[in-house]
Formats: C-alpha cells, sequence, structure tokens
C-alpha cells in the first residue's frame, strides 16, 4: 500500500451552539505528502480533533476543502465515505474506542470485515507483531492501557490503510506505553508506506514524526519539518 | 442547585421527554382507572334502582283488622320507692265472631322493676310461676304466655305485680299480644287500626317520598267473574287503585279502551275476552265471599296488565323478584275497593267456615317512590339516605305495617358491588402504577448513567457528594412531580373520553379530589423513589468503575437464587390448587336476594401474580435464547451485522434485560385485557341471547283480538329473521306425579326443531346428553319431557321412567296424561330464572285444546345492532301492523336478577386500560432505543469511523430492538395469556353462563403492531440522531 497525499483547502468548521456559532476552524489549509508522518499540535480547544475528524471524512467542512489522493472528499456522499473510510483509512482514539463486547482479535478482524476482507492469521500475526498476542481472546476491559491502546493501533493497520490518522493516541498511556505506541505506529506507517498524521500535545511525540504542524486557535501557526 | 438542576432539563428535552413519558403514560394509566371507577360507582346508583318497581312498599299486617285487643293499666302509677309495689293489669278481648289461636300476652317490665313471685293471676286465679319468673316474660328470650284460644267475644283478665328496685314512676311496662291468624304481635293499649286512606296520606307526607299510592288487592276463586251469560271459571285477581297509581305505571299497566273510572271496573285483556267484551261497556259482576249478591259494576275499560310488575310481582320474602302473572284480572277505585269489597272478606273471615272460601286475606298495601333524584350518586351513600326515610315510613305506624325496602335492598347489593368493583378495577389500575415506577426507574438508570460525565465534571469543580445528591433530588421532585401531575390530568382526560361528562361528573367532587390526590401521591412516591435509587447508586459508585463498558458483571441475587422461575411456579401451583379446591367457583348474584357478587379480593392476586412473574421470567427466557446464538468461531467472524449483532446479544444480554422487561410488561397487561375484554364481550353476548331465548323474543298483547298460534311463527319470518320457534310457558302450569313424589313444576312447550335452530342451545345445559340428542330425544316422542336434575331427585326418576303430568294446570283446559322423561336439562334459553319441565309444544296442544302460544323466539340473519334493527323493523312493518307486538332483542333486554356489576362499563375500562398499554408499549420501546443509544453511542460512532455505512448500521439498531420486542411480545404474550384466563376464572360471577375464553385476535394483532411500529419508529429517529452527533466529540469522550 502506497501512502495517499492529503490537501486541506482554506477550511473552515462551524458548530451551532445554544450560545450561537462556534468556529471551530478558520482557514486552516495544510499538505501532507504520501507516506509521510505529520504531527498536529496546539493548546487543547484549537480544532485539532476537528481537523483531523474532516480528514477523516467523519465531518465536512463549512467552507474550504479537503483532498485524499488527489480526490476532493468533501463532498462526497456519505456512503462513498463510508466505503473510503472502511477501505483507505485506519483510526486511532486517544480512548481506544475498542468495541467493548469483543476480544482484542475480534476488534481487528471487524476492521478486515469492514474492509471487504477477513483473513484468518492476519489480525493474530499483527497482534503478535505489536506484542498483545497474548491478548487476543481477552476483552477489553481485561487488558491495560497500553494493550488496548496497541489493539487498537493493531486495529488501524491491519487493512493497510493509505492513511492512518491519530488523535492523541498516548494522551491516556504512560511515558513507556506511549513511546511503544508511537514506535510502533512508525514502524506501521513505514513499513507500509503509509501517510500518519497524529494530533498529539506530546512534543516527543510530534519530534517523533517528519513534520509537525501547529494549530492555535482554529487556524494555522506553524509549520515545521524534522529531519 | 435548584437553577442549575432545572437548567439540565431544560437542555436535554430528549431526556427529560423519555422520562416524563413513562411516568406520565403509568400514572395516567392508575389515575384513569381511579377516576373511572368514581364515575361508574356514580352511575351504579342509577342502574341498581332503575329495575325497582316500587321503592318502599308498606303493607298492612291486618288487612280484615285484629278482633283481639289488649288494654294494659298500671296502679298505683305514682313514684314508686324502693321495695314499693305496683300491679300490671292487661285485658284482653276477642270482639270477632271467630276464636283466636294460639294468642301469646307478653309483658316486660323496664329494669327498674322486678316480678314479684306468684303474684300473676288470671281471672282471679293464681298462674304458676315458670321456674320462679314471670309467666309473661319466660327466659332469655322473655317469651309470653301462650293461653291458646280465645272464644269469640270473650274476655280475658291478667295481672301481676312489681317491685320498685329503685325510686321512680312505674313506666316502661311493654305488652304485646299475637295470635297465629296475627303473628306480629301488637302492642298494648294501641290505637286505632289505620286505613289505606290514612296510611297513604301519612306516607305521602314523610320527608323523602316523592309520592305515595294505595294498593288493594285479593284473590278470588274460580267462577267469580260473570258478563252476559257467560262466567270466567279461572282464578282471578282483584284490584283496588286509583287513577294516579295507573298513571305512576303508564308504562306497564295500559288502558287500552276506556278509562279507570272510581265507580267503574277496567278489565284485563284476558278477562275481557272470556267475558266475549269487546270495549267499554256493558257491565262485569264480581262474585265475593261475604256478599250475598255479585257486585255489578260497569266496565269501563279494558288494560294489558301482561307487564305490570307492581302489580304481579311477589310480596313473598324469598322471591320478590318473580313475576306471577294472572291472567284474569279486574281492577276497581281503591276506595270502591276499600267500600265493598274489604268489607265484603271482613264479613266472610268472621263467618266460621266462610274462612275456607278465603284462599288469601286481601292485601293493602301503601306503594312509595322517594324522591330518587335527591339520592346520592354512589350507592352507598344513597343506601343511608333511603334506610333513613325507609325508617320514617316505619314510624308512622308502628306495628301495624310490614315494610319491604326494595331500593335499600338494591343498594345494599349495589353498594357492595362499588365495593367490589372498586377492588376488581384498582387490580387492574395497579399495573399501571407498577409499569409508572418501571419506566422511571428504567429512565432513571439511563438517565444516570448519562449523567455521569456531566457528575464527574461537577465533581472535578468540586461538587460534594451532598450537593451531587441535590441536584439529584431537585431533578427527581421535577420529574415525579410535573409526571404525576401530568399524568393525572391525562388519567382524567382518558376517564372523560371514556365514561362521558355526566357519568364522571355524578360523582362527587371530593370523591373525584380525593382520586387526584391519591393518583398523585402514589405516583409521586413510587416514581420518585424509581428515579432516586438508581441515581442515588450512581452517585455512590467509583467514577472510574462506571466506565466499564462490558456489562458481564454479576448476575443480581434474585435471579442466581431463581426467585423469579419460583415465583411464576408458585403463582401456577396457587393457581392449581384454587381450580381443584373450587375457590374460583361462585354462586351468581341476586338483586332480588339481596345477593351480591362474590368475589374475594384475594382471587385477583392471581392475575397479577401471573403478569409479574411471567414477565420477570421473560428475561431469564430473552438471556437463555441470546446465548444460544450462533456467532461463530473465534477463528472467523461472520457476515458483519450478524457477527456483531450476535456477539452482543450473547456476550452482554443483561443490558437488554430491562427493555425485554418492559415490553413484556406491557404486552402482558395489554395480551390480558384483550383477553378479558374479548371474553367478557362474547360473554355478554351469550348472557343476552341467553336471556332473551334467541336474537329477538315476540310477545303478541293480551289485546290482540287474534290467535297466536304455532303457525304464526311463519308470519314472522320477515326479512333479517332466518328461525322463529313459538314458546308455551307459565308459572306453576304442571304437576308433576312420579311414584316417590308429586310437585307443582313450571313446563315449557317447544317445537324441539325449530328451538333447535333458533335458540342458542349449549351441550352444558343437558345432563348425559349433547342438545341436539336431547332435543332430538324430544322431538322423537310426543308425549317425551325432559325434566331439571332437582325435580329429577325429587321425584325419583330418570330417563325413561314414565311420570304423571296434569298440563295447564289452573285453567279449564287442564289434563292429566302420562308422559315419559327422555332427559334432563339444567337450563333452557329463554328462561333465566329457571324451569323445571320441557314438553313438545304439539302434544301439548292437541292434549289440552289450547292453541295460544306465549312467545316467539326468532333467531336473526345478523346478531348485530344492525342486523336486529332491521329485523325490528320489518317485524313491526310486517305482521306488528296488524297487531300488537311486543318486541324484545339482545340489545333492549335488561336482565333484572343481574348484578348491577355487569351495568358497568367494564369495556370502558378495558378500553382505557388498553390505550395507555399501546401508548406505554410504544413508550417502552422509545425509551429503550434511546437509552439504548445514549449507552452505546461511542460503539456507533466508532463503527461509522471505520467505515460501517448507515444501512448496517440501522441493522443493528434494529437488530437488537427487535430482538427486544420479540422476546418481549412472545414472553408477554403468554404471561398475558395465563393473565387473562385467569382474570376470566376471577370475573366469572359476573355472568349467567360460563364465559367461553375468547382469542383476541384483533387487539393482539393491533398490540404487534404497536410494537412493531414503535420498534421501526423509535429506530429511524435513533438513527437520525446518531447521524448528527459531532463524531469528533463522542470518540474523544472518557
Amino acid at each position: 500500500m502506497i501512502g495517499v497525499g492529503v490537501a486541506v483547502h482554506e477550511v473552515a468548521k462551524e458548530f451551532a451552539t445554544d450560545a450561537g456559532p462556534v468556529h471551530a476552524l478558520r482557514g486552516v489549509s495544510l499538505a501532507v505528502e504520501p507516506g509521510t508522518s505529520v504531527a498536529i499540535t496546539g493548546p487543547s480547544g484549537c480544532g485539532k480533533s476537528t481537523l483531523l475528524s474532516l480528514i477523516g471524512i467523519l465531518e465536512t467542512p463549512t467552507e474550504g476543502w479537503i483532498e485524499v489522493d488527489g480526490r476532493r472528499v468533501s463532498g462526497l456522499p456519505e456512503p462513498e465515505r463510508a466505503r473510503l473510510r472502511r477501505e483507505r483509512l485506519g483510526f486511532v482514539f486517544q480512548s481506544h474506542n475498542l468495541q467493548p463486547f469483543l476480544t482484542a482479535r475480534e476488534n481487528v478482524q471487524l476492521q478486515l470485515v469492514l474492509s471487504g476482507g477477513e483473513h484468518d492469521s492476519r489480525p493474530d500475526d499483527l497482534l503478535a507483531e505489536l506484542g498483545v498476542g497474548h491478548t487476543a481472546a481477552k476483552y477489553p476491559d481485561e487488558l491495560s492501557g497500553g494493550e488496548r491502546q496497541r489493539v487498537a493501533v493493531a486495529r488501524a493497520l491491519v487493512h493497510r490503510p493509505a492513511l492512518v490518522l491519530a488523535d492523541e493516541p498516548t494522551g491516556a498511556l504512560d511515558a513507556e506505553s506511549s513511546q511503544a505506541v508511537v514506535e510502533l505506529l512508525r514502524r506501521g506507517q513505514r513499513e507500509r508506506g503509509a501517510t500518519l498524521i497524529v494530533i498529539t500535545h506530546d512534543p516527543v511525540v510530534a519530534g517523533a514524526l517528519d513534520r509537525r504542524v501547529a494549530l492555535r486557535d482554529g487556524s494555522n501557526a506553524e509549520v515545521c519539518a524534522h529531519a | 442547585m435548584r437553577r442549575y438542576a432545572l437548567r439540565d432539563l431544560l437542555r436535554n428535552p430528549r431526556r427529560t421527554l423519555a422520562t416524563l413519558l413513562g411516568i406520565v403514560l403509568g400514572v395516567g394509566l392508575f389515575s384513569g382507572v381511579l377516576f373511572f371507577v368514581d364515575g361508574s360507582g356514580a352511575s351504579m346508583t342509577a342502574r341498581a334502582i332503575a329495575p325497582v318497581t316500587i321503592d318502599v312498599q308498606a303493607v298492612l299486617s291486618s288487612p280484615l283488622g285484629r278482633p283481639v285487643e289488649l288494654s294494659q293499666s298500671v296502679e298505683p302509677r305514682r313514684r314508686l320507692r324502693p321495695g314499693e309495689r305496683t300491679r300490671v293489669t292487661l285485658v284482653l278481648r276477642n270482639t270477632g265472631a271467630v276464636a283466636a289461636s294460639e294468642v301469646v300476652v307478653r309483658s316486660v317490665p323496664s329494669p327498674r322493676l322486678g316480678y314479684v313471685r306468684g303474684s300473676a293471676r288470671r281471672d282471679g286465679a293464681r298462674l304458676p310461676d315458670v321456674a320462679g319468673v314471670s309467666p309473661f316474660a319466660l327466659g332469655p328470650a322473655q317469651i309470653g304466655f301462650n293461653l291458646g284460644e280465645l272464644l269469640p267475644r270473650s274476655t280475658v283478665r291478667f295481672s301481676y305485680a312489681l317491685r320498685a328496685r329503685r325510686a321512680g314512676r312505674p313506666d316502661g311496662v311493654r305488652s304485646t299480644v299475637s295470635t297465629r291468624e296475627a303473628v306480629l304481635p301488637r302492642p298494648a293499649n294501641a290505637p286505632g287500626l289505620a286505613s289505606l286512606t290514612t296510611l297513604r296520606r301519612r306516607i305521602a307526607g314523610v320527608p323523602g317520598v316523592s309520592y305515595a299510592d294505595g294498593l288493594a288487592f285479593v284473590a278470588v276463586p274460580p267462577g267469580a267473574l260473570h258478563a252476559r251469560r257467560r262466567t270466567i271459571d279461572a282464578p282471578a285477581e282483584v284490584f283496588g287503585f286509583d287513577a294516579a297509581y295507573a298513571r305512576h305505571h303508564r308504562r306497564t299497566i295500559r288502558i287500552a279502551q276506556g278509562s279507570l273510572r272510581p265507580d267503574a271496573a277496567v278489565l284485563s285483556a284476558e278477562a275481557a275476552r272470556a267475558l266475549g267484551i269487546t270495549g267499554p261497556r256493558g257491565t262485569v259482576r264480581l262474585v265475593l265471599p261475604g256478599r250475598a249478591a255479585p257486585l255489578s259494576l260497569p266496565v269501563g275499560g279494558i288494560a294489558d296488565l301482561s307487564r305490570a310488575r307492581a302489580l304481579f310481582q311477589s310480596r313473598q320474602g324469598g322471591s320478590l323478584e318473580a313475576f306471577l302473572y294472572v291472567p284474569i284480572s279486574i281492577v276497581v277505585g281503591r276506595r270502591l275497593f276499600e267500600r265493598v269489597v274489604l268489607p265484603a272478606f271482613r264479613r266472610a273471615a268472621a263467618v266460621r267456615g266462610a274462612a275456607l272460601v278465603v284462599k288469601s286475606p286481601p292485601t293493602l298495601e301503601v306503594d312509595a317512590r322517594l324522591e330518587r333524584g335527591s339520592l346520592h350518586a354512589d350507592p352507598g351513600s344513597a343506601f343511608g339516605q333511603t334506610t333513613v326515610i325507609t325508617r320514617r315510613i316505619e314510624k308512622v305506624a308502628v306495628g301495624q305495617t310490614t315494610i319491604l325496602d326494595n331500593i335499600s335492598n338494591a343498594l345494599a347489593v349495589a353498594r357492595a358491588d362499588a365495593r367490589l368493583a372498586q377492588r376488581m378495577f384498582l387490580f387492574l389500575g395497579l399495573p399501571g402504577l407498577l409499569l409508572a415506577a418501571f419506566l422511571a426507574a428504567y429512565a432513571g438508570t439511563i438517565l444516570a448513567a448519562a449523567q455521569r460525565r456531566e457528575q464527574a465534571n461537577l465533581r472535578l469543580r468540586g461538587a460534594g457528594e451532598r450537593q451531587l445528591a441535590q441536584i439529584l433530588g431537585y431533578r427527581t421532585a421535577a420529574f415525579a412531580g410535573a409526571g404525576s401531575l401530568l399524568g393525572m390530568v391525562a388519567g382524567a382526560l382518558a376517564a372523560l373520553v371514556v365514561l362521558g361528562a355526566s357519568s364522571l361528573f355524578a360523582a362527587s367532587t371530593w370523591t373525584l379530589a380525593r382520586s387526584a390526590l391519591e393518583a398523585a401521591a402514589a405516583g409521586l412516591v413510587t416514581t420518585g423513589l424509581a428515579l432516586y435509587v438508581p441515581g442515588r447508586r450512581a452517585l455512590a459508585r467509583d467514577v472510574s468503575g462506571e466506565r466499564r463498558e462490558l456489562e458481564i458483571t454479576r448476575r443480581p441475587l434474585w435471579r442466581r437464587a431463581y426467585l423469579d422461575v419460583a415465583a411464576a411456579v408458585a403463582v401456577a401451583a396457587a393457581a392449581v390448587v384454587a381450580f381443584r379446591s373450587g375457590t374460583f367457583e361462585s354462586t351468581p348474584a341476586s338483586v332480588s336476594t339481596g345477593r351480591a357478587v362474590r368475589l374475594p379480593a384475594g382471587l385477583l392476586l392471581f392475575p397479577l401474580g401471573a403478569w409479574a412473574a411471567g414477565a420477570v421470567v421473560s428475561i431469564r427466557l430473552a438471556e437463555l435464547l441470546a446465548r444460544r446464538l450462533p456467532i461463530g468461531s473465534a477463528a472467523r467472524f461472520g457476515p458483519l451485522v450478524r457477527g456483531i449483532l450476535g456477539r452482543s446479544l450473547v456476550r452482554r444480554p443483561r443490558g437488554l434485560a430491562a427493555g425485554v422487561l418492559g415490553v413484556a410488561l406491557v404486552t402482558a397487561f395489554g395480551v390480558g385485557l384483550a383477553f378479558f375484554a374479548s371474553t367478557y364481550d362474547a360473554a355478554k353476548q351469550a348472557d343476552a341471547r341467553f336471556t332473551v331465548g334467541s336474537d329477538i323474543r315476540v310477545t303478541p298483547s293480551p289485546l290482540s283480538r287474534r290467535a297466536h298460534g304455532r303457525a304464526y311463527a311463519s308470519r314472522l319470518r320477515v326479512a333479517g329473521v332466518a328461525d322463529v320457534t313459538p314458546v308455551v310457558a307459565r308459572l306453576q302450569n304442571a304437576f308433576i306425579r312420579s311414584r316417590a313424589n308429586s310437585d307443582v313444576k313450571d313446563l315449557a312447550a317447544i317445537d324441539a326443531r325449530s328451538f333447535a335452530a333458533t335458540a342458542p342451545l349449549l351441550d352444558s345445559f343437558f345432563h348425559g346428553s349433547t342438545a341436539a340428542q336431547a332435543l332430538a330425544h324430544l322431538a322423537a316422542r310426543p308425549d317425551g319431557i325432559l325434566i331439571d336434575p332437582d325435580s329429577a331427585d325429587v321425584l325419583k326418576v330418570g330417563p325413561g321412567d314414565r311420570v304423571d303430568v296434569v298440563l295447564a294446570r289452573g285453567t279449564k283446559h287442564q289434563v292429566l296424561r302420562r308422559m315419559t322423561v327422555v332427559g334432563l336439562f339444567t337450563r333452557l334459553p329463554g328462561f333465566p330464572e329457571g324451569l323445571q319441565a320441557v314438553a313438545n309444544i304439539s302434544y301439548y296442544m292437541k292434549q289440552t285444546g289450547l292453541n295460544r302460544v306465549d312467545f316467539f323466539l326468532a333467531h336473526t340473519t345478523n346478531p348485530s345492532s344492525s342486523g336486529l334493527r332491521t329485523a325490528v323493523a320489518a317485524l313491526q312493518a310486517g305482521p306488528g301492523t296488524a297487531d300488537r307486538l311486543s318486541v324484545d332483542t339482545t340489545r333492549t333486554t335488561l336482565n333484572r336478577e343481574q348484578s348491577s356489576l355487569t351495568a358497568l362499563n367494564v369495556r370502558g375500562l378495558v378500553d382505557l386500560d388498553l390505550f395507555f398499554t399501546f401508548l406505554t408499549s410504544a413508550a417502552v420501546i422509545a425509551i429503550f432505543v434511546f437509552g439504548l443509544l445514549l449507552q452505546r453511542r461511542r460503539e456507533y460512532v466508532t463503527l461509522r469511523a471505520q467505515g460501517m455505512d448507515a444501512r448496517s448500521l440501522q441493522g443493528l439498531v434494529f437488530g437488537e430492538t427487535g430482538f427486544v420486542g420479540a422476546i418481549g411480545v412472545v414472553a408477554g404474550a403468554a404471561a398475558g395469556t395465563a393473565m387473562g384466563l385467569l382474570l376470566v376464572e376471577v370475573l366469572k360471577p359476573l355472568f349467567i353462563l360460563a364465559p367461553a375464553v375468547s382469542v383476541p385476535w384483533t387487539r393482539g394483532a393491533a398490540l404487534l403492531a404497536v410494537v412493531v411500529a414503535a420498534t421501526l419508529v423509535a429506530t429511524a429517529g435513533a438513527l437520525v440522531m446518531l447521524r448528527r452527533l459531532s463524531p469528533s466529540e463522542v470518540l474523544r469522550e472518557q
């Protein structure tokens, strides 16, 4: 799988609330080269997660547009967006969001089933590769935080997505587990040639990626490239 | 805190609405039932007294006067010192011309005075004491002295001495006399006997009495009525009443020709026909015992008295409702009766030997009508009012009248019925309260789960346990208060719709206000607790503990201990024991004998138990089924939706338990009620047909000049009428004699073949054969006779035995025939009061020479209301134009023997219950679906993020809801069936015939349709809400 490029063009997102409209993002532009990794940083409430939801085509921008692999995805109908998400995107969330009634293996398997294929050994191989092979038959509430997040990473990578989106994947983990998870994400991204976008507060995590984009008050503040 | 709680409710309108909805519906059902009970109870007074023909009858106990009189004197009468003596003298006189027998003199002094031993004297001679006490007050019952016979115009003088125990005047000596001829004790020194005129005037003046009429009647032997050269060879009844009486009973005393004049006679149609009198002209002669010359009167009119219940209603205590019609009757003015007829009987009675001529003495009574409009709508209060009025009437002529308090008797039964109805209806309303509590608890649990995050935030901001508990308290109070209030309003509106404003507001304001308060209080407490407890529990739990998503936790104790199964088994076992021990069997009610429906409230626990236990067991059933669902192997996930849904159901069935329980509770209640409603409708219809005899009963008027023989049935086969059968039936018209015994019986003569096609016959009406076989046996044997088992026992006969039967007993056509018993029957349609013998009409007519049919039964082609209307219209427009026909149908016949409970709008109550049940079932599904959405929204949004399309997501939500709905409906239908069957058994005494259970297909299908529609609508709504959720927000939720 070769990673896809992501282009964000002057995107704005507005939410309606009881107190009036709230501008989560204003005129954000961003370009991510295929197969690279980008960290999006910024203070709480600056719109990082909203930006990730827009790139992940879970939400549509109020203004501007987003291209994934050169294709404008913002205006696609929901079935098409759902197809793109299950086939080409992989998500890792801060609070893992594993299905509580499925075992670790089944959580990973589910993503494969969603994307149209069910391979018997791939989930087990991946879990083993990520160091949580022993947890395959366990339910999420029987796992530690680090183990849960590794399973979540396995779920995000199992169907070989072209774009992996991670929202604070280490937010609820200790330093050791954080480092392990980031390494796993990076390894998976490199091995599979995928594009990786990570929302993070952690400068260590941000530093481990190719590039960092900082958001402030819903707009671009700073873009810098790492070595 | 208060403001925060309020804002929280307003900010989350969906949650607020979902929580309120359940409370409003549950409390609405409960309060609706309470208001319904009030309104129905109020209408019970009207229903109870509607069939009462005469409210109060004051019957003179000695219509011919009392020849034996007692006078009492006490000397000295001055104030006595303790130990001082006084003497009581009693003088007994027989002023009549015949001896009085069994004459008993009773004299009881006041406790202040003691009998002086050995002081009793009879005509100066010593009268011995009995065991040392006064011979005039023996033993604890203070029985009087029986002097035996008192010869005419003779006097006996008694006396005895009293000693003062305390100082005072020697007052309070009560002496009475009674004889075998006049059993009612008459006080000494009683004033002169009141005449009917005086008594009528006094009773009419009693407060609470609307009007009072005098009525006199007496039976005269065959041969007493003559006109021209004809004599009627049948017993006759002579009535004496005024035009006012006829006016007050104009619906049943129908003077067809002429009028009731003081100096003339009105003949019954049958008497006029027998005498060959066709109009108000000529004279009629009445032979009276004690009067040498017949009483000759001009014929003033001809009347149809065949429905005059006031005249022919039995005056015997044991059979007050019996209609003892005497076709040959003559009516004269009341004053004429008092002036001429009564003295004649007095003279006859005064002559020894002539008494034999007088079969029974004349009856003189005052029929009083109370001011019914001022009676309280509640039968209990109305009963209090009528008894007070009756006591006043009693005091008008103490010791001279016997009071028949028909209205109070009816109200006493209605009062008992009203109490029973309250208990019965409350049991039907209780599930509403329990459902409200359940829905509130269910919504409360969901609410508590949904508010965990908010509470965590409040904790972070420094809110302590106390503040959180305060917020919970305010929220609970707001929900329970507003929900109970709105529920009460909903209940009142529902009761208003079902009962109508006039019925509902017939109940007193206080009664309605009390019900409103009860409903609000019950709703407030139960729903308040149901909301507060789960909320408080949630607060007590550790916040991090709440994050556990997988609900594979320990089952509650009651589940582990199998208490639900134990409860269901206990209810089933108790029901079986109750059935076998005949607990559900009961004696039917009877208004005439003052017997209300007996329905122990404990029995109502059976259906309620079946409802609750059955619904609770449904959770276990759901888990059992869920755990058996195929979910594939560990390595293979299987198809997307089935794979996820199967695993979700198998691994966390507890999350569905509340939903299953809710649907099962509502469905069970709905199905139980539907079973009852359906059976009730069918049973009422069957009762009506049984009472009438078929769909229609046609009774030719006695005024008709046409002879209505068997052949007339063919003329009644008009459009809308399928079959007609003729029936001859009179009270005590047969005398049956066997080798062992003999007795007078009520016999009906029928045409077996057409009767079988017309009347609703059940096999259970016959002993030892089916209905068809019994009637075939009767048809096959012209001299065959069917008799009831009690008569068979008394006569010691059975099928195949021969009996001697006097047919047309008491008429000049009576004949004695030997007949063959061909079968035994217990009941016959058209004779709800019972019947003892059935013969072939052709044989009866041939042997007696009578060709007059008493009534015809008609079976319509369409038994619905419209079908009946069509047939009745055709009858009136056809044969009814040339003849006077009285047509009764299953819709118009009022069965007097039935309890006032049957008149209650039970159907209305069931409709009210079903209305709330339908709404509640929809609410349960909606609350479940939205609760599911609240609990699982992160899972669903995650699946969306993972690429699941909307259709698959819809399949998931619908799958879980469908599973809950299906299991709930199936388990609820089973529990509801058990509940319905038990309800039918418990309420059996309401019906004449044992009700046959009727399956409520329509209502069942409607309930299922509501559940399915609610599932579809709620799922669609949930998906719309899911689409509107902000994924970035939901996915970051902690």
